[in-house]
């Protein structure tokens, strides 16, 4: 079952019995959203494995905090910002512990163990804005998604990544110029 | 290039459309090609990133199951962390207590050094 076919009122009877406890009506929506929640993720955190771990994290919260969603806002707007919160919280744990790994510079190359979802998946962010989006720092690259992609406000951006509105514009800006200067390079090395 | 056409290239990857330039570079554009053809450019690469919107990923199939484990276990790794936070804060309460056992004692010996001194 995909997020458009859960009508908006069986939606929120799911919402409401899973606010009851009830771990069925929330598998349901799980159903539902997880494949928004996991390309949110992927696109947050630019890595699959960690985005797996962002995604299930992020439906752990809500599970835990769907007591307090009161439903003024779309279940799926909401399940965005715990992904966002969540993504940032691997980020960081992951910056503390990134020297620890060997994993990355041992891991296997992505076609020697595609699954057919991943296959799908490396179709779709195949290409060359995926893989400048891929290159962008992070701190760029979840500005430039949320508002872009999206369509999140400097405000809402600037409130889920704990900056102001003018760092959140600042970013923004060089988030877009890197991917101009990227896209177009070949064309300007031409025109030069 | 005039120095019209370096501001536009500097303000137009902050902006949503060619008219939040302002009246005066807007117009600029209207009669640039070079222009124009930047602000093509960034039209286009937001469109692109707009479109994303549209493509979905699929998750991993293992996502829900592995997922549902978690949270008919989420009761026990709470009470488990509730746990963890408890036997932290006993750690922490008997080590300030030993400290201030340790400090209340040391005052002790020296003031009783010092009447030792004293007296002799």
């Amino acid at each position: 079952m995909s997020s458009p076919e859960v009508e908006r009122y069986e939606e929120s009877e799911l919402v409401e019995r899973a606010s009851r406890g009830d771990q069925a009506a929330f598998t349901e929506l799980v159903r539902a959203h997880q494949n928004e929640v996991y390309t949110l993720a992927v696109r947050m955190v630019a890595d699959r494995e960690l985005a797996y771990d962002v995604a299930q994290e992020a439906f752990v919260r809500a599970w835990r905090a769907i007591a307090r969603f009161r439903g003024d806002a779309k279940f799926s707007t909401w399940m965005h910002r715990i992904t966002v919160n969540t993504a940032f919280t691997h980020r960081d744990r992951r910056k503390r512990t990134q020297t620890d790994s060997l994993d990355d510079i041992y891991r296997e190359p992505e076609s020697a163990s595609l699954s057919p979802e991943r296959g799908g998946e490396s179709a779709a962010m195949r290409g060359p804005l995926e893989d400048a989006l891929k290159e962008l720092p992070e701190s760029l690259r979840a500005v430039v998604v949320l508002k872009d992609v999206y369509e999140w406000s400097h405000t809402e951006i600037a409130e889920h990544l704990d900056i102001s509105v003018t760092a959140a514009k600042v970013r923004l800006h060089r988030a877009r110029k890197s991917l101009r200067l990227t896209l177009w390079r070949h064309q300007d090395e031409e025109e030069s | 290039m005039s120095t019209n056409c370096t501001v536009v290239r500097l303000r137009l990857p902050g902006v949503d459309s060619v008219d939040d330039l302002g009246e005066r570079l807007a117009g600029h554009v209207e009669t640039c090609l070079t222009c124009q053809a930047e602000a093509a450019r960034y039209r286009t690469l937001r469109h692109r990133l707009g479109g994303l919107s549209k493509v979905t990923l699929r998750a991993p199939s293992t996502l829900v199951p592995s997922l549902v484990f978690r949270i008919e276990h989420s009761d026990e790794e709470a009470a488990s962390d509730r746990g963890v936070v408890i036997r932290r804060a006993a750690i922490a309460a008997s080590a300030a207590a030993g400290a201030a056992v340790a400090a209340t004692a040391g005052t002790i010996i020296v003031i009783g050094l010092r009447r030792a001194h004293h007296a002799a």
